[in-house]
């Protein structure tokens, strides 16, 4: 997926040339305020792209808010100050950059402030842009439509307890330009996702389940086969006679999706290093020592190929690199913003993400997972007396105190490796975190991804991806 | 209404309807860490939403396709190749006609916290606030309780709204937005308060409240216990009960309001219906349910003058003693459905009990007691529910114990056939009612 210059497509390297033209005025205006102030740096963020969602009944079809805007950020060596707007001309910049500095100089840090330097690498960084197989942009509205409107038939014609099918399908292009002293860099970050979500009724009782398909990169993410479609089908039929998950503690495998929200909710958000500084997350005391079994190493890698969660520079102008969070069950380290890793003294990672314009930045997960193992899938499944847990639809941590909830669509009921038909839904798994990762005693070689959105608390939304092999450990289902 | 805009989506020939939205904001944004700013924000963003419409024949029927056109400022000066593309996409999008509202009379809905009337007041009243915040943190240091991070949000929004039928509207708002969250230490260990609130003013926030509880709780967090795997009575109160109903940031609807509206029922997803029990299959033994679905509540975060469509805001009975009434309808599926418009549905308003809050605690046996949940989970479409405790209580003969960890699972609408609600009223986000409700069993999983 990552291509950037001097290797980009034509089409993609006049786009990066055009970004430059007209925003080449941001390394100016970052030198100017550098005159005031230790550091500063300016981003710039437009989005284009198109929703659909298709359903019996009615349709509709939106342009995605463009969310068009400017932030720029200075720092006394005490804090930082930003100042978002949505105007980019110059003139408009100009004025929100002195106005920024107006603000940081008329009220001087006070004492007890803590002070720091924000380091920056002289490095410049290029352009970069994210390789499309399938140009969403090459076809045409209608074709789009007819194209999601028939996947969506095909599924809602394969069985006739389907009450109704809902397609979204949306793609988008994130065009970035990051300035500060090092130079202008530009991204071009094109992401596409299509989901069913299906409904059956047996006359008595209604269920649903849904197949997603999502990534960066063009509509060749969103393709769904037949037998993808009519496997989506039978486990909805499959939940109208399932029944609720009886408490207990199980042994369990995990499909490629709950495995990464495992990873995203164990030690993704606990290692995100402004939960360090605020004192939240345990894991900053562990760093380097043994937390889970020899079989689990956790990654976050914004620069995984197709990842739905993927980029090539931060919002704060830290090129995109992998990260061992976990490495053969010991914490290695964990991911940053550039505010944190600043008063911690690390050493940054690509992990500085914004919602948008106009909200600040924190260290955020991009692409989070499980390592493969050796095990093969059927390994896993073939001695299991518990459940293999399926179709994760959400799940929340607990940094401080080591906690996390998964909320499953449902799980099956294996006795000694062989399923006996009893499906239950919804299944709410709960562990304690070491637990469920000591516990890990096989990991399979397979490997799947899931995108999705991912929030800091109930805010700050942004693309994340989430997966890893199929693994088997043991906690609390309900 | 910028001009340029309403004139060229009149004068469009394939634009039938049309609707414009316009959103001007400024946001004032302090992040606090430990004692420390981490940063100070402003923010200032003014956007256009055009809705437009074309009115067409597929198949031998007429249909109409809309197609929404987010606007930055700059989109106004090359506006003639967007409405174009607008309008080509309505065109091929077939959906049944329905028509937009027609002026009228809008209610006036009190939404603006007057202290908040600039930006100079929003920043200096933010940093106030920043201020008192690290004040009631640092009072707490006796109890050996420390300010983790802060974060407010002072919102200033201008709204207009302009359709093709000739409404015209305008309300102004604030929003007020608070994260807290608290560090206590014990003698080996230690645990946080996590804590968010929401309100249209700033008084509402209720910042030293939720300081000094949330101190209380942080502390009482680090002798919390997993309680043992049971079903039984559980209460659920404040933060919690917001997010078991639906009425927080994360979902502004919930699951009541949501299975009751129209567009879920259009889409034949609602298990509700008109003059039938809410509770399915299970038989009501506790407090009637009675829900109104309130746009007009003053300072309600969900309130509002007008909905997207420009429909007044209005104060609807949705579920009374259990029984679906009606159906929050907005413009669209009012029309589709047959049935009265309301609009958008606004605050979750629920009737209080006449229990006292101290009597639901009260029984024979252990009671559980839940504050909060660490994250809202209910299935809007199913009520299937389950949701961690955060912190909570087991109250009963023996005392009062803190508890944390296991999960509360069920189904909410059976759940509400057997609840009783506290005589107390509480707002909490987009919710308000009772300030607890009791139930009578539900499944609690812990130690084994």
């Amino acid at each position: 997926m990552a291509t950037s210059s001097p290797t980009l497509p034509a089409a993609d390297a006049a786009a990066a040339a055009a970004l430059r033209e007209r925003f080449g005025f941001l390394e100016d205006i970052v030198r100017e305020m550098e005159r005031h102030v230790p550091y500063a740096s300016a981003l710039v963020q437009t989005r284009s792209g198109l929703r659909l969602d298709l359903r019996d009944g009615e349709q509709a079809v939106n342009r995605l808010d463009p969310q068009e805007g400017v932030v720029l950020t200075a720092s006394d060596g005490h804090r930082l100050q930003e100042a978002s707007g949505d105007q980019l001309d110059p003139t408009s910049v100009r004025r929100l950059a002195d106005e920024l500095l107006e603000t940081v100089t008329r009220r001087p840090a006070s004492d007890d402030e803590p002070t720091f330097e924000i380091h920056v690498d002289p490095t410049p960084l290029g352009d970069f842009a994210t390789e499309v197989r399938e140009d969403p942009r090459a076809l045409s509205l209608a074709d789009k439509l007819e194209r999601y409107e028939s996947m969506r038939l095909r599924m809602r014609g394969l069985d006739e307890r389907a009450v109704q099918v809902i397609c979204g399908y949306s793609d988008s292009e994130l065009q970035e330009v990051f300035a500060n002293r090092a130079g202008l860099t530009t991204q071009q970050i094109r992401r596409a996702h299509v989901g069913l979500v299906l409904f059956v009724s047996d006359g008595t009782r209604q269920e649903y389940t849904f197949a997603l398909r999502d990534g960066t990169g063009g509509l060749e993410v969103t393709e769904m086969t037949d037998a993808d479609l009519q496997a989506t089908v039978d486990v909805a039929v499959q939940l109208l006679s399932a029944t609720p998950m009886p408490p207990g503690t199980y042994d369990v495998v995990t499909d490629n999706g709950t495995s990464g929200v495992i990873a995203h909710e164990a030690f993704g958000h606990g290692m995100e290093t402004d939960m360090f500084l605020k004192e939240r997350a345990r894991g900053a005391e562990y760093i380097g020592q043994k937390i889970g079994s020899d079989l689990v190493t956790i990654v976050d890698d914004p620069s995984l190929p197709g990842g739905y969660g993927s980029y090539f520079v931060d919002d704060e102008g830290q090129p995109a690199v992998r990260t061992e969070i976990m490495k053969d069950g010991v914490l290695q380290r964990g991911i940053t913003d550039l505010y944190s890793a600043t008063r911690l003294g690390l050493t940054r990672s690509a992990n500085g993400r914004r919602e948008s314009v106009q909200r600040k930045a924190y260290a955020r997960m991009s692409n989070t997972f499980f390592e493969r193992g050796t095990s093969t899938v059927d390994e896993l499944l073939d001695s299991l007396d518990g459940i293999y847990l399926r179709r994760t639809e959400n799940g929340m941590e607990d940094p401080k105190g080591w906690g996390m909830q998964l909320w499953n669509r449902y799980g099956l009921e294996y006795r000694g490796g062989k399923p006996t038909g009893r499906v239950f839904s919804p299944v709410a798994m709960t562990g304690y975190v070491p637990d469920v990762l000591r516990d890990i005693s096989m990991v399979a070689n397979d490997f799947g991804m899931d995108g999705g959105v991912c929030g800091k608390g109930w805010k700050e939304i942004v693309p994340v991806g989430s997966g890893g092999p199929h693994l088997r450990t043991r906690c609390t289902l309900a | 209404m910028d001009r340029r805009l309403t004139d060229a989506l009149s004068r469009h020939p394939q634009i039938n309807d049309w609707t414009v939205r316009r959103q001007r904001g400024h946001s004032v944004q302090i992040y606090l860490v430990g004692g420390a700013v981490e940063n100070l924000r402003q923010v200032e963003r003014e956007a256009y939403e055009v809705e437009v419409f074309n009115d067409h024949q597929a198949d031998g029927t007429p249909r109409r396709g809309s197609a929404t056109l987010p606007l930055s400022r700059a989109d106004l000066d090359r506006l003639d190749p967007l409405l174009d593309d607008g309008a080509l996409m309505a065109s091929l999008v077939h959906s049944p006609p329905w028509s937009l509202p027609a002026d009228g009379a809008l209610p006036d809905v009190e939404l603006a916290d007057p202290r908040l009337g600039s930006v100079d007041a929003a920043l200096t009243a933010a940093r106030e606030t920043a201020d008192r915040i690290r004040e009631l943190a640092a009072a707490e240091a006796r109890h050996d309780v420390r300010l983790s991070s802060a974060e407010l949000y002072i919102n200033l929004v201008e709204e207009e709204l302009a359709n093709s039928r000739g409404v015209t509207a305008s309300a102004t708002g604030t929003r007020v937005m608070f994260e807290l969250t608290l560090l206590a230490r014990g003698a080996d260990s230690e645990s946080e308060y996590f804590g968010q609130g929401e309100a249209r003013r700033l008084a509402d926030l209720g910042i030293e409240s939720t300081i000094a509880d949330g101190a209380q709780l942080a502390r009482d967090k680090l002798r919390a216990e997993m309680p043992a795997t049971a079903v039984g009575p559980v209460v659920v109160s404040g933060e919690a009960l917001a997010q078991m109903l639906g009425g927080t940031a994360v979902n502004s609807t919930g699951a009541l309001l949501t299975q009751a509206a129209a567009s879920t029922a259009y889409s034949k997803l609602s298990r509700l219906e008109i003059g039938r029990s809410v509770y399915g299959e299970a038989e009501p033994r506790g407090d009637a349910l009675t829900v109104r679905a309130n746009a007009q509540l003053p300072f309600g975060v969900a309130s509002y003058r007008f909905d997207s469509d420009g429909v007044g805001a209005q104060d609807l009975l949705v579920i009374e003693d259990g029984i679906l009434r009606a159906r929050p309808a907005t413009q669209r599926y009012g029309q589709y459905l047959g049935v009265p418009v309301t609009g958008r549905p606004g605050m979750m308003d629920l009737a209080r009990g006449t229990t006292p809050m101290a009597d639901l605690l009260d029984g024979d046996g252990p009671v559980c007691h839940v504050l909060a949940f660490s994250a809202p989970n209910v299935d809007v479409l199913t009520g299937d529910f389950g949701m961690e405790i955060r912190i909570g209580y087991e109250r009963g003969p023996n005392g009062t114990r803190p508890l944390a960890g296991a999960s509360v699972t069920g189904n909410l609408f059976q759940a509400l056939a057997d609840a009783r609600f506290s005589s107390e009223a509480r707002q909490y986000a987009t919710t308000y009612g009772p300030a607890a409700m009791r139930f009578g069993a539900l499944q609690i999983t812990g130690r084994d």
